[in-house]
């Protein structure tokens, strides 16, 4: 079954240098993301799929769901959840060839346009962003803004994930525009406590 | 990356076999014949499991790295730098003749003999146990590709 959660961690080690992706999803598990992306765009292979198999085993041991950014061959040795595609990866429908059915495909999108087609070419999520300003990647555009995520919210079917400089300051705002979850990375990689960080913002996401 | 390999895919003829540098997705979206596992890319036994009945080469630098190798399911080695090349002076002194010849000796699989390759050094390798030859700016410096190629099936006894 695919199972996607609200809260969805992607680890990245450029934005830090403390933990290794390993770390971050032991740590991830542990708070309660329900969903941990892999996201490494320079290292070698080898490397990048040892850690991916040690933490698609972690993920399966309790539940979570376990995403590989941009690397459908890596999601396929390391036997992943899925695959985040961005938009100069795998053409989504060629990475559901390789992955079937049973396995989730996300998209990037940041517009209408762009969301609407990934929805169409079957993606099962949508990553649309960056909603405030982000250090963790370069952005050339303007932050889009909570009033653009609702509307997104409002025309697609499938659930996005509203990214980028998302934290506990304005994850409740992100919420309220019933997007379906909120992906993060700097906020809580980049904090002295993830851990205390991951919990406090799954707290405000669900609201308990 | 995909849009390459289509290409190339669909301009090659049937007797060349596409092998592609260990991106398996791309392998199979583009119906190739492989891939080849350079230093530091995935363990064969993660990539037999989803890469069934498709060739899986890989690339060694020692007898004990051929042995294992061969011992986990590669159906070809590459074996260098046998001969120096400017690509690989930076890992030191190239590998030999000798070492080609302990490899080969010691594996049942094919391994091809690749760094600082030419027509007068073919024979060499052969003679070896070499079953044949790999290179990148052997083939380039020429500027002939074609007649580069006819040369070196000439030395490998192929025409």
């Amino acid at each position: 079954m695919k199972k996607l959660g609200r809260l969805y961690l992607i680890t990245d080690t450029e934005i830090q240098k403390k933990y290794s992706h390993y770390e971050i999803a032991r740590i991830a598990v542990k708070a309660g993301a329900d969903v941990i992306q892999l996201r490494d765009k320079n290292k070698p292979s080898g490397l990048i799929a040892e850690e991916a198999i040690k933490i698609s085993r972690l993920c399966k041991k309790h539940n979570i769901t376990f995403i590989i950014n941009d690397r459908v061959d890596i999601a396929m040795v390391s036997d992943a959840d899925g695959v985040h595609l961005g938009r100069t990866d795998l053409p989504i429908r060629e990475a559901r060839k390789l992955l079937g059915n049973r396995k989730i495909i996300g998209g990037t999108a940041h517009n209408l346009a762009e969301a609407l087609s990934c929805q169409a070419l079957g993606a099962d999520y949508i990553g649309y962003g960056h909603i405030y300003p982000t250090k963790t990647k370069f952005k050339p555009e303007k932050p889009k803004g909570i009033k653009k995520l609702s509307e997104i919210v409002k025309k697609i079917k499938i659930p996005v994930y509203a990214i980028g400089g998302i934290g506990p300051e304005n994850i409740t705002d992100v919420m309220c525009t019933e997007v379906h979850g909120a992906a993060v990375a700097g906020s809580v990689l980049k904090s002295s406590d993830p851990a205390k960080t991951l919990k406090n913002l799954r707290k405000l996401i669900y609201g308990c | 990356m995909l849009e390459t390999a289509l290409k190339i895919r669909s301009s090659i003829n049937k007797n060349t076999s596409l092998i592609v540098n260990e991106r398996i997705d791309i392998a199979l979206l583009t119906n190739s014949a492989g891939i080849h596992l350079p230093g530091n890319s995935f363990k064969l036994k993660d990539v037999i499991k989803v890469f069934p009945g498709k060739l899986i080469g890989k690339s060694v630098h020692s007898v004990s790295e051929a042995v294992k190798a061969e011992n986990d399911g590669a159906d070809y080695l590459l074996f260098g730098p046998v001969f120096r090349t400017p690509a690989k002076i930076k890992y030191g002194k190239p590998q030999g003749l000798k070492k080609l010849k302990k490899v080969c000796d010691n594996v049942n699989i094919p391994v091809y003999a690749v760094g600082g390759i030419n027509p007068m050094r073919i024979k060499k390798c052969t003679a070896a146990g070499a079953y044949g030859i790999a290179g990148i700016r052997e083939f380039m410096i020429t500027g002939n590709i074609r007649k580069t190629i006819s040369i070196y099936r000439k030395e490998l006894g192929e025409l």
